[in-house]
């Protein structure tokens, strides 16, 4: 789904954002809308790149009734009100939102594809704090035995056979289609119905709640949206205590993928996530100019 | 370059191998599969007399996969003498990869004069 426009923007923008549609590669993919995502678009945007910002929902700021520590603010504001000002600036500046969840990434040769069809030469990752994994008996035990958390990595192993996957949501959906051409049965259920995964030195079923049992070869984990984790499980780049690793830059260990914001841990704050989201986009705008001086 | 690995020449170039044998299973489209090779193809250079590494697809040589027991990619798993030694799953760098293999016995310094 396109952003919907405020009403409070100038008609003519608003007129000409409903028709336009978003274009299939950009300069730089942002995963994520909230402040961090949106302060490096604005970089980047200003730099006369384009950015496509992916924005499934307000994220942590949601929830923020008032806030009252973030700089130019005279009076508290709410954090969704913020937001909403955040993204009418970045769309401004040229920045195309779509508000639409993000279920794959891959990486070929430098460039990125997002959900499989926008491509990029650089990523931010920018999707906020993590969520912890579900907590259901069994799950860490089976880890690498069975239990996955990346269906493009390990659905070869369950060639022909039964699998699980845990979520209800479009990630969920996204992996389960995945694994629908490899797998000879695909079960989809809510962490909440599940009691424990069992098995011997591999994963072999799950018991829910309700007392029944279900054989099962491997278990999928998709639960909500994909996270930052999911993302560092799919490219390969370095997590720690559920944050991703980066530089004092927010480079990550792979050329063009930057994170920023409250996924890389440490201060959970709309000024720290700013201020990363600015650093990252100022990188991304060096290094674009970098690449066109080296290839004069 | 590491071999390529199927069951057609496990036997002769896991199983009876004179040295310490790093195998990597990977999957097409595993990004961090992807990320591991150049790791492993410098520990190859540098390790060369000491540590054999091949490559085995477990979407394609699915029965070595299963036979063992791999779930997840990439999986790296040490052979000894035919018999597995160790394992991990998932991408670690460079340093780590060799800390594992000097711990294993496959210090540079084991190559023969």
């Amino acid at each position: 789904m396109i952003l919907e426009i405020s009403k409070n923007l100038p008609k003519t923008f608003a007129q000409k954002m409903e028709t336009k549609m978003p274009n299939k590669s950009y300069d730089t993919i942002i995963i994520g809308g909230g402040p961090a995502g949106i302060s490096a678009s604005l970089y980047i945007a200003r730099a006369g790149k384009s950015v496509l910002l992916f924005a499934k929902d307000n994220g942590a700021l949601e929830k923020a009734e008032k806030v009252d520590n973030f700089f130019g603010q005279s009076e508290p504001i709410s954090g969704n009100a913020l937001i909403k000002k955040g993204r009418e600036h970045a769309v401004r500046l040229g920045v195309f939102i779509l508000e639409t969840e993000v279920v794959a990434i891959s990486e070929e040769d430098n460039v990125f594809t997002v959900n499989g069809s926008y491509t990029a030469k650089s990523v931010v990752i920018a999707t906020g704090k993590s969520r912890s994994k579900p907590n259901i008996k069994g799950l860490s035990e089976f880890e690498g035995k069975g239990v996955s958390f990346c269906a493009i990595c390990d659905g070869a192993f369950f060639k022909n056979k039964t699998v699980i996957v845990i979520g209800e949501g479009e990630y969920a959906k996204s992996e389960a289609k995945y694994l629908s051409a490899i797998s000879a049965k695909i079960i989809t259920l809510s962490s909440k119905e599940i009691a424990e995964i069992y098995g011997d030195k591999r994963v072999r079923g799950i018991k829910l709640k309700d007392g029944s049992d279900i054989t099962a070869d491997g278990i999928f984990i998709a639960e909500g949206s994909a996270s930052a984790l999911n993302f560092a499980d799919k490219l390969g780049i370095e997590t720690k205590d559920g944050n991703i690793v980066t530089d004092k830059n927010g480079r990550t260990g792979i050329d063009g993928l930057y994170a920023c914001g409250d996924c890389t841990g440490g201060l959970l704050q709309i000024a720290k996530a700013v201020g990363e989201g600015a650093v990252v986009g100022e990188l991304i705008v060096d290094s674009v100019k970098l690449k066109v001086n080296v290839s004069a | 370059m590491a071999v390529k690995i199927t069951s057609e020449n496990f036997e002769t170039e896991i199983i009876e191998s004179e040295l310490l044998v790093l195998a990597d299973f990977y999957t097409d489209g595993c990004v961090p599969c992807k990320r591991l090779s150049p790791i492993l193809s410098e520990i190859e250079t540098e390790y060369d007399g000491v540590l054999k590494i091949v490559k085995i697809n477990a979407g394609v040589s699915d029965e070595l996969a299963e036979k063992y027991d791999i779930f997840a990619a990439p999986t790296v798993v040490f052979f000894r003498d035919g018999k597995e030694i160790d394992r991990f799953t998932g991408l670690k760098n460079k340093t780590e990869i060799i800390e594992k293999i000097v711990e294993l016995g496959g210090s540079p310094n084991s190559i023969e004069e």
